[in-house]
């Protein structure tokens, strides 16, 4: 059927060529017969541009929109192939009339289907063209011509154009964008991957990977959770989450993913998502963590009590020393200034915590250099501090918070303490001790003006309080030992070879410090007077000393026993008067020691004994005090 | 005479301390009607004994004298301290009553006497 009214059309044009007359632009030909009539009616209503070119390539025919579009009216047989201004080849050169796909479908006898064309028309309008050539064949297969169909399709390729820039740009952006852009179809299926994302999962391209299920990337630990939100997420909901994604070549990732729900074109669902690799940050944030744990670590090992807070002063931090310092464990995020129960100033007027070191710091930016006060405990304890607080700042220099370290200086309290009762201490012993030498020398001044011995005597009780001092200095003043003290007394009497004339034996005992100087001058006076007037003023004197421990029947006191004998000197008389010496053994004895004394003036010699309640023979605390 | 002579009340622990303020205290006209070595005997005496004054040694045996200082002042009995701590060595409450700074001379002694218990 086609093939009749194409040679239907091409007898048409015989007849054209025949007349030669062209009297209307679109009747080349006379007044058609009745099926010429019917072809030019079909030739004209063809929704198309098109005409006729016979074996020779001249043009005989043409309906109304070719003459539209070549903006031109034909003279039949005079122009041959093209009835536009050019065609261009692909690389923008302008074609021959003998290249032109209609002489090549002439040539062949091929047809050209489709094929789309950028020509340029007799207006000078460049015009894209789709084109469809069929050749017409004789009865004996000869070409006899050919027709060409062309529509302009100049708009459909602008707009495709732009659809072609505007695809390209979109994928430019996503090609470029850091974040993984993806498409997962509901069953799991990758759609579509950007670069970045390519490179998160270590794929090579994205022909590797599209149309693969990408549940097995997830991390096994995560993959269920993944899935669950994936389908909610094309169900319709927007979710955030991350999660970790063992890459093709088997490195972990960690993920972020902001998805929402995307309705592909065929209709099915699916994912898009953008995932932002926040491995670093992670590792980051790790590195924060293991560094404030190391950091905590590091302050709880400190001895000294440290805390921070925020810039209003919420305790955010504290360490074991603190809790030791303040006897509780604060609420971090209630407390405020400091961790303490109540504090208090220098002179134990009552501290507000909002007054407090650590909130003046906050107030002004002065970083204080050790406040003092007290920190009072629950219990009724009462710690004295030294506080360091400092500003914590950020890199604008703004107030973020502050840190303190809190001293307990109890023990620097105690020595401050300890230090003025010893200078205490040393004035009172100093100036007892230029007392009693006062008082020793007006008393040998007095037994002098009998005697004319002053000097003597001042200077070997003088002496006798000098080393029992010394006794008293090596053990740093804090008592000596009763051998010691005896040992010291008799030696000037040993030294000359008169040893076996003094006896002494006993346990040793410890002596307090005023038990020792007063043990020292009786033992003194005791032995001097044995020397000038008793047993060792003759060469076969002699002197016993023997003590043992016994227990006052009246006091219940445990008590030192100590006999002094003297023997074989010379007859003893009683004295008349009560000498210094007497009184001051008579009086060390009862009065400052709280022991007894018995002295009997038996002719064979001196006796005396002594009955003194020594602080270490009873069950109470030493005393160390002179 | 006798019956004029003040009775004194003497806490000072040390022996020739004691010895030798009694001694001129004897001298100067006074009896020395209480002489305690110790904080004990010097509380039991401040508290019960009869006195006009007494001269109170700051620190005996270790212990402060302040509860003995008290205990006089409640009883309205006159006293005065011997410290080797010297007036800054005292607390505030005791600083205005009068002070003997060991060591002192008898004379030293006399005056203070005079001066504080005419």
């Amino acid at each position: 059927m086609l093939a009749r009214f194409m040679a239907g059309l091409l007898g048409t044009l015989k007849i054209m060529n025949c007349t030669q007359e062209a009297s209307t632009l679109n009747r080349i030909s006379a007044p058609p017969l009745s099926s010429d009539l019917l072809n030019d009616m079909v030739f004209e209503l063809l929704p198309a541009a098109a005409f006729v070119c016979d074996a020779t390539g001249a043009i005989v025919r043409y309906n109304r929109k070719a003459a539209e579009f070549w903006g031109r009216e034909l003279i039949p047989g005079e122009t041959y192939y093209i009835g536009i201004e050019r065609i261009f080849h692909a690389d923008g050169r302008a074609m021959l009339p003998e290249e032109s796909p209609m002489a090549s479908v002439l040539r062949s006898g091929l047809p050209v289907r489709d094929r789309e064309l950028l020509v340029q028309n007799l207006l000078g309008q460049q015009r894209w063209t789709l084109v469809n050539i069929s050749p017409i064949f004789d009865d004996e297969g000869q070409i006899k011509g050919a027709i060409n169909c062309f529509q302009d399709i100049t708009e459909r390729k602008e707009s495709e154009r732009k659809l072609q820039e505007s695809q390209a740009f979109l994928q430019a952006v996503v090609d470029a964008t850091p974040e993984c852009i993806k498409v997962v179809t509901e069953d799991g299926l990758l759609m579509q991957m950007n670069d970045a994302g390519l490179s998160m999962i270590q794929a090579e391209s994205l022909e590797r990977v599209r149309g693969a299920c990408i549940f097995n990337l997830i991390a096994p630990e995560h993959r269920d959770v993944w899935i669950t939100n994936h389908l909610r997420v094309c169900k319709g909901e927007q979710l955030s989450w991350t999660y970790d994604v063992i890459g093709l070549a088997g490195t972990r990732v960690n993920l972020e993913t902001h998805a929402v729900p995307l309705r592909l074109p065929d209709g099915r669902r699916a994912h898009l998502a953008v995932t932002h690799n926040i491995t670093q940050r992670v590792k980051d944030e790790q590195a924060v963590r293991e560094s404030e744990r190391h950091l905590s670590e590091l302050l709880d090992g400190l001895a000294v009590a440290v805390y921070t807070t925020d810039a209003k002063g919420y305790l955010t931090f504290y360490n074991e020393a603190a809790v030791a310092l303040w006897g509780h464990r604060p609420r971090l995020g209630e407390a405020r200034w400091c961790g303490s129960w109540k504090m208090q100033w220098p002179d134990g007027r009552e501290l507000p915590h909002d007054e407090c070191f650590m909130a003046t710091v906050l107030d002004d930016g002065q970083a204080v250099q050790g406040g003092e006060g007290y920190i009072l405990r629950q219990d009724g304890s009462r710690i004295p501090f030294a506080a360091y607080p400092s500003p914590l700042r950020n890199e604008d220099g703004e107030i973020t918070g502050a840190v303190n370290m809190c001293v307990d200086i109890s023990r620097h309290k105690t020595a401050e303490a300890q230090q003025r009762a010893l200078i205490n201490e040393l004035n009172h012993r100093v100036k007892n001790t230029l007392m009693t030498v006062q008082s020793i020398a007006t008393y040998s001044l007095r037994s002098a003006n009998a005697e004319s011995r002053f000097r003597e005597m001042f200077d070997a009780r003088l002496l006798a309080l000098s080393k029992a001092h010394d006794l008293l200095t090596q053990a740093q003043w804090q008592g000596t030992r009763l051998r010691a003290v005896i040992e010291q007394e008799v030696a000037p009497y040993t030294e000359q070879g008169k040893a076996s004339r003094i006896e002494f034996s006993g346990n040793d005992h410890a002596l307090e410090p005023r038990e020792a100087l007063a043990l020292a001058m009786v033992f003194h006076e005791l032995i001097t007077n044995a020397a000038k007037y008793g047993a060792l003023s003759v060469p076969e004197g002699r002197l016993q000393l023997t003590w043992y421990v016994g227990k006052d029947e009246h006091t219940g006191h445990h008590c030192l026993e100590l006999n002094w004998l003297e023997r074989e000197g010379p007859t003893v008389e009683v004295p008349q008067v009560k000498g210094f010496g007497s009184r001051l053994i008579d009086r060390s004895i009862t009065r400052e020691l709280k022991g007894r004394v018995v002295t009997t003036f038996v002719p064979a010699g001196l006796e005396c004994h002594l009955s003194i309640p020594l602080l270490c023979l009873q069950a109470r605390p030493k005393g160390s005090f002179v | 005479m006798t019956t004029t002579r003040k009775r004194v009340l003497l806490v000072e622990d040390e022996t020739l301390i004691a010895m030798l303020l009694e001694d001129i205290l004897d001298e100067f006209g006074y009896d020395v009607a209480g002489s305690a070595a110790d904080f004990d005997e010097g509380m039991r005496l401040a508290s019960s004994g009869s006195f006009d004054l007494a001269i109170l040694d700051v620190n005996v045996g270790g212990r402060e004298i302040f509860p003995i200082a008290e205990q006089l002042a409640a009883r309205d009995i006159p006293f005065m301290f011997s410290t080797g701590y010297g007036a800054y060595g005292l607390p505030d409450e005791w600083k205005n009553r009068p002070v003997l700074a060991k060591p002192f001379k008898p004379d030293d002694l006399e005056k203070a006497l005079h001066a504080n218990f005419p």
